[in-house]
């Protein structure tokens, strides 16, 4: 009976890691051959109707295996609120998990984990994911602002001003590592060497300012220091990095600080080919964005009483783009450009617009990535070496003590069967140490049958009767069996509260592995043993 | 079969051996700790560590080049047998974002090695707060599990087997750590696992033969307690010997054939494995005897 419960509590599992691969291998066979339009439609509905049943097994009582084993990530993020009220700090974790938890979805993540955890921290764990472009996905605050641009001569205007104030306070002085830089420069007459002015490259483009992309953080600095000299209600903000012939440049804007509209009221992002004018972005991904009825009623305000001038799109402090306003847009549609040739930027920053900007900044605390290549390996070096070690065990009891043997060993094999199987129905997840706590279960497993058969041997040694040893040696040393095991338990109860994913799941193979174990050696054995001895007239037990 | 038969060894009269012994290894293994000390793992200090695997072999110089061009001179570098790197900083980016310096990495990596294609492996970074809040994590859980099991002991036995046992247990982890530090292995939050299991392990062990000494007491009243514990120690001597090997048979498997962050685990067990069944025959029950000898209890008489 606990057989059979054992066997459709572990079926699922089987299929999905057993049955499923050989059938997916066997899928991508038939589309490689497949050698009609109509042979590889008719393959690829069964992949999809594959990728179903997957899904769907998923959902049911498996085990899981950890990230250790598959590969993937694993992260700990934490909301920085240092810039927000205590209300906001308060509800920060749910609007963040809702908000990344939509990202992950559109993402298109494969049985991804996230919840919050203790401290308001959020864990996010995605099995087998593009490192990189998670990180992306996850981070981005997604704060879209439209904001006005200032042409560019004013913006030479006020860095010359914020120039001649830092210099008459003294401010100003020549940067080091500069100096040799400005020898070579041909603009270094815009400014004494070190000044905001002395950084700018002016090679060709009317629109905008550009410095060098590796002076930025020198450039944003003193633009930092000058900060109460910028002009009222204005701000400083930089483009992205871009390759021109000449190197990697980035642009200066300077936006009024008030956002002629926030992305709040974006309705939908999506991803498209750039279809325009521009020669220089033929072949580009670009994202065009709708605003919803009351964002696109503000939109057609603001784009129609600013025609000429240009609005720039900002995302994150950062520029990406500032296009100038043609005529008033009264659709509420939009379009951000970016550098984009294969798509997947444009894609995942869709994603990101579509679901919202998180309520705060968030960081990494803590990062555990495991290649998919590694896990494999583990896995299967990890299962040999079990194996290895359970024949091992397997054969010394048998040869130890002959008849039984065949009883412990059959013992261990029910408790390995139904441990895997309340793995399952817990849904718990193995992990690289739960694989080594499975195979410790195993040399351990054998120890009730061991502290049981030595203890009949030492009855029958004075004299006893078989059925009477076997009797005693069960009673005897069943309260030792129980002692033995419940320290071990308390144990793993302590190792539980360590409470790291993989360490856990070690503790709860070790403790469920414990618990069977005193189940099947001592009562499914000594059941096996009543059953014999009643039945057949036994003079000697050889054990 | 048999491995062991009828045994009379005299674990008892011959402790003050065992005791020296024991108190030796005990030493040598304080003495590593606290001059040797651990390499600790990225979870307990904090920063990153990563894994890399280059397509063709790299030289350990080139990848330190790129680390201080990075400006991260800091950094230690370390080949593994497999001929991957194991590179680790100090933690903390400048932002508080502990993925910075992977990301970092991996873009140098490209820009540096153009013609090579690598994977990065593994990849942990552990803040400074999550790796302090991890420490007390690790100690509250140890002390915990003695605690556990030194209620559970003295509750089913009595306060001096409970003594006896969490000096065994103590003895043992102190010898498990002592190998730690001499084979330099880093202690992870997977180690501190099997160090736990250790003690559970060695319980058990002491568990049985203390349980075999209660039962003896019982039955024969002639002989003294230190002669009854000698015959308990004999008496369950295969079963220890036995349930040690068997044991043993997995975590040696383990130690040869696995990946190195299993067989790092498998290492500490076996070790302790064979110092816990060494313990729990030569120490437990002569700790036992002697607390008995120097403060008689009432039921021997």
């Amino acid at each position: 009976m606990i057989i059979i419960i054992a066997g459709f509590l572990l079926w699922p599992s089987f299929q999905l890691y057993i049955l499923l691969p050989r059938q997916e291998r066997f899928l991508k066979e038939k589309l490689a051959q497949a050698v009609t339009r109509a042979d590889s439609q008719a393959v690829l509905t069964e992949m999809v109707e594959f990728n179903r049943h997957k899904a769907a097994l998923y959902e049911k009582r498996i085990i899981h295996l950890g990230l250790d084993l598959v590969g993937g990530m694993h992260v700990v993020l934490d909301i920085d609120r240092s810039q927000l009220s205590e209300e906001e700090a308060r509800r920060a974790p749910d609007l963040a998990l809702e908000v990344i938890r939509n990202r992950i979805d559109q993402f298109g993540v494969f049985e991804p984990t996230i919840q919050k955890t203790d401290k308001g921290r959020i864990l996010v764990q995605l099995p087998g994911v593009d490192r990189e472009r998670a990180l992306n996905i996850i981070k981005q605050p997604a704060h879209l602002t439209f904001q006005l641009v200032e042409e560019k001569a004013k913006v030479y205007d006020a860095l010359k001003v914020i120039d001649e104030k830092l210099q008459t306070a003294g401010l100003i002085t020549p940067v080091v590592d500069t100096v040799s830089r400005v020898e070579s420069d041909t603009t270094s007459e815009r400014g004494i060497p070190g000044s905001l002015l002395s950084y700018i490259k002016d090679e060709g483009d009317e629109l905008d300012l550009m410095i060098a992309a590796d002076d930025t953080a020198a450039f944003s600095r003193l633009l930092l220091q000058g900060r109460e000299f910028w002009p009222q209600g204005y701000e400083f903000r930089f483009g992205p990095v871009e390759a021109e012939e000449y190197g990697k440049v980035v642009r200066v804007y300077l936006l009024k600080s008030e956002p002629e509209l926030v992305g709040t009221r974006l309705r939908r992002a999506e991803p498209a080919i750039y279809q325009g004018a521009d020669l220089e972005r033929a072949n580009t991904w670009v994202v065009n964005f709708e605003l919803d009825r009351e964002g696109a009623a503000r939109f057609a305000q603001v784009t129609g009483r600013n025609v000429g001038r240009r609005l720039a799109i900002v995302l994150d402090g950062v520029v990406r783009s500032a296009p100038r306003i043609q005529e008033r847009i009264p659709n509420g549609r939009g379009q951000i450009t970016m550098n984009d040739r294969r798509g997947d930027k444009a894609k995942d920053l869709s994603i990101v617009l579509n679901s919202g900007a998180l309520p705060a900044p968030v960081v990494v605390v803590e990062e555990r990535s495991i290649g998919a290549s590694l896990g494999a390996d583990a896995i299967r070096r990890g299962l040999i070496a079990s194996a290895v070690g359970a024949i091992a065990v397997l054969l010394f009891m048998l040869v130890y003590y002959g008849a039984g043997g065949i009883l412990a060993d059959l013992a261990l094999f029910l408790n390995i069967f139904l441990l895997l199987s309340i793995l399952a129905a817990l849904r718990a997840t193995l992990t690289l140490p739960g694989l080594a706590g499975i195979a410790l279960t195993i040399g351990m497993a054998v120890d009730a049958n061991v502290l049981v058969f030595e203890r009949i041997r030492e009855e029958s040694k004075s004299g006893k009767t078989p059925m009477a040893a076997v009797d005693t040696g069960y009673q005897r040393a069943l309260v030792t069996i129980i002692d033995a095991n419940a320290t071990t338990i308390i144990t793993a109860i302590a190792l539980y509260f360590i409470g790291s994913g993989p360490v856990r799941g070690f503790a709860i193979t070790l403790a469920v592995g414990l618990v069977i174990n005193v189940m099947t050696a001592v009562f499914l054995t000594r059941f096996i043993f009543d059953l014999f001895l009643s039945r057949f007239e036994v003079k000697t037990l050889r054990i | 079969m048999k491995l062991i038969g009828n045994t009379n060894i005299q674990f008892i009269k011959n402790r003050k051996i065992f005791f020296i012994i024991s108190l030796l290894l005990v030493l040598v293994s304080v003495l590593l700790i606290v001059f040797k000390g651990f390499r600790y793992g990225v979870d307990f200090t904090g920063g990153g560590l990563v894994q890399v695997h280059f397509s063709q072999p790299v030289k350990i110089d080139a990848v330190r080049s790129v680390l201080s061009a990075m400006g991260e001179s800091g950094a230690s570098i370390q080949q593994t047998e497999t001929g991957d790197f194991l590179i680790r900083v100090k933690p903390r980016d400048k932002a508080g974002d502990e993925s910075g310096f992977s990301t970092r990495l991996r873009q140098q990596f490209a820009a540096s090695f153009p013609n090579i294609t690598f994977e990065i492996v593994r990849d942990e970074a552990v803040g400074p707060r999550i790796s302090k809040e991890l420490q007390s994590k690790v100690l509250l859980a140890i002390l915990l599990g003695i605690i556990g099991i030194l209620i559970y002991v003295s509750f089913r036995f009595d306060f001096r087997f409970g003594t006896g046992a969490v000096l065994a247990l103590i003895h043992d982890t102190l010898i498990v750590l002592g190998f730690c530090s001499l084979f330099n292995k880093e202690i992870t939050t997977t180690l501190i696992a099997a160090i736990l299991t250790v003690i559970g392990y060695s319980v058990n062990d002491s568990i049985v033969i203390s349980d075999r000494i209660r039962e003896d007491t019982r039955k024969i009243r002639k002989e003294s307690f230190a002669e009854v514990a000698n015959l308990a120690i004999n008496q369950t001597l295969s079963r220890t010997v036995i349930t040690g090997l068997t044991t043993l048979f997995v975590t040696i498997a383990l130690l040869v054939l696995a990946t190195a962050e299993i067989r790092d685990f498998a290492f500490v067990m076996t070790v302790g494995i064979i110092f816990g069944t060494y313990s729990s025959i030569f120490i437990v029950a002569n700790l036992v005897v002697e607390t008995e000898e120097r403060f008689p209890t009432r039921r021997r008489r």
